[in-house]
């Protein structure tokens, strides 16, 4: 199992979360910070997000499967629908948060609208899009995973659905279980210190 | 470089919710002259901070003008230092990268503005905090790399909010005196907004007293007691007394103006 095949079915998983997760994101980060800094936008985009939020992940597969048919589009689009309500409420949350305070500092001090954005806003929005990112991250794989198993012809769900198929309890541990370290070490080897090298202000403790 | 700051008839209204407004400055006019400190006393949301703010250019004024040299003033012009209530400083970045960030947005290079940061840092004595972050430091250390990144611009004329009421007495007078240690070199004017009488007539060459909402300047007093003045002179008491006074603040057994 291990070796060709399962690199095989990996990347495949791998390049679908990838793509959706990043669509998502791109179009949150957007959205996120407009309906953040417009009412308008906030009272037309929340219905959108509550709706997005509630509507199940397999109902999108599903809907995905019928409309985009057997292709990479539909596990990509169930991932980006599922994902984008989610992404956008942590940066929408974010923006509202800024501390207006410190922005006003900087205009005090003449500091242009580039320096702003750079040095006083995306700071304050970091440990949003950190948590976005790993929250995001985690629901992108398990619906892949899902939409794998619904009606495509290769990825981890796919192979946990055809080791299933053959009543095979220890493949379906074996790819369950080597997809989850493959999680754990994006999480370990990646998020992980990255959230502690620019969060790390936070941790200092007072005199 | 003699930079004479003048307000005249401002008026300044903000918007309520309920669609109403909130008159908050009422023909206020005043002069601070060239190096002068000057503090503004009023209670405490009588609009001494718009003050400021329309000063700085951050706030415009519904009607009147702000002169600086007896022109008109282009605030975008001025190289204004402003210390705030809180330090409002970039938690993310050490403290001699947020003194770097004013002297960045003033234009200085990157180099100049690392080597000047550090200049201001050891001034106001926190050299050997410079890598730090500004959580990791006390609220007195706080606002003095506040008041560093302030005075590191060079400015033409300082703005200071209340600068030292969320700090404790002790802390206080020491950064007073070493505010004016600074201020007596620099020869900057300053306009220093405060609720503490005492510490206007310990600061101030002139002491201008604000009237509750809508705010005009009620009265103005001249402090002319040389300096290095002690906090505890018994001349500084009676003129504490006067503001109080002007600020309908009477005896000791006196209530809050309406």
């Amino acid at each position: 199992m291990l070796s060709g095949q399962f690199l095989l079915h990996m990347g495949a998983t791998m390049l679908r979360v990838a793509t959706g997760f990043l669509a998502a994101f791109l179009v949150s980060i957007g959205l996120g910070i407009f309906m953040g800094v417009n009412r308008t936008a906030e009272r037309f985009f929340e219905p959108e997000i509550v709706v997005g939020l509630t509507v199940p992940s397999l109902a999108w597969s599903v809907i995905a499967l019928m409309w985009f048919g057997i292709s990479e589009l539909a596990p990509i689009f169930t991932i980006f629908v599922v994902l984008q309500p989610v992404i956008t409420v942590n940066i929408w949350q974010g923006t509202k948060a800024l501390d207006h305070e410190v922005i006003e500092m900087a205009r005090a001090f003449r500091a242009g609208r580039p320096m702003v954005i750079r040095d006083v806003v995306i700071p304050q929005l970091v440990p949003y899009l950190l948590a976005a990112t790993r929250f995001g991250l985690s629901l992108a794989w398990k619906v892949t995973v899902i939409a794998e198993l619904l009606g495509l012809s290769n990825g981890i769900g796919y192979m946990i659905h055809y080791s299933f198929g053959i009543f095979s309890m220890l493949d379906v541990f074996a790819w369950t279980i080597a997809f989850t370290l493959v999680m754990l070490a994006l999480e370990y080897g990646f998020l992980k210190p990255l959230e502690t090298r620019i969060t790390g202000w936070r941790r200092a403790v007072a005199l | 470089m003699i930079l004479q700051i003048a307000l005249r008839g401002i008026h300044k209204e903000f918007p309520r919710e309920n669609g109403g407004s909130l008159a908050v400055l009422r023909d206020v006019t005043l002069t601070v002259g060239a190096g002068e400190f000057c503090c503004v006393v009023g209670s405490s949301g009588c609009g001494k901070s718009t003050i400021l703010n329309i000063v700085a250019g951050l706030t415009p004024p519904d009607s009147g003008e702000v002169l600086v040299d007896n022109a008109r003033a282009d605030s975008t012009q001025m190289r204004i230092g402003y210390v705030f209530q809180k330090p409002r400083l970039l938690n993310w970045k050490s403290v001699r990268e947020n003194v770097a960030f004013a002297l960045r947005a003033s234009g200085v290079s990157a180099s100049e503005a690392r080597a000047r940061a550090r200049h201001y840092l050891d001034l106001v004595g926190l050299s050997q905090f410079e890598h730090e972050f500004p959580l990791s430091l006390s609220g007195g250390m706080q606002q003095r790399v506040a008041i560093a990144r302030a005075l590191a611009i060079e400015p033409d004329l300082l703005l200071m909010d209340e600068p030292f009421s969320h700090l404790d007495e002790l802390t206080a007078r020491v950064l007073r005196s070493e505010l004016l240690r600074i201020w007596q070199q620099a020869r900057k004017p300053v306009m220093f907004v405060t609720h503490n009488a005492l510490e206007a007539v310990y600061l101030a060459d002139q002491v201008l007293i604000l009237s509750g909402r809508p705010a005009t300047i009620q009265k103005s007093l001249r402090v002319s007691l040389p300096r290095d003045r002690e906090m505890e002179d018994p001349r500084l008491a009676l003129l504490q007394r006067e503001i109080l006074d002007g600020l309908g603040i009477s005896g000791a057994n006196g209530s809050l103006p309406r």
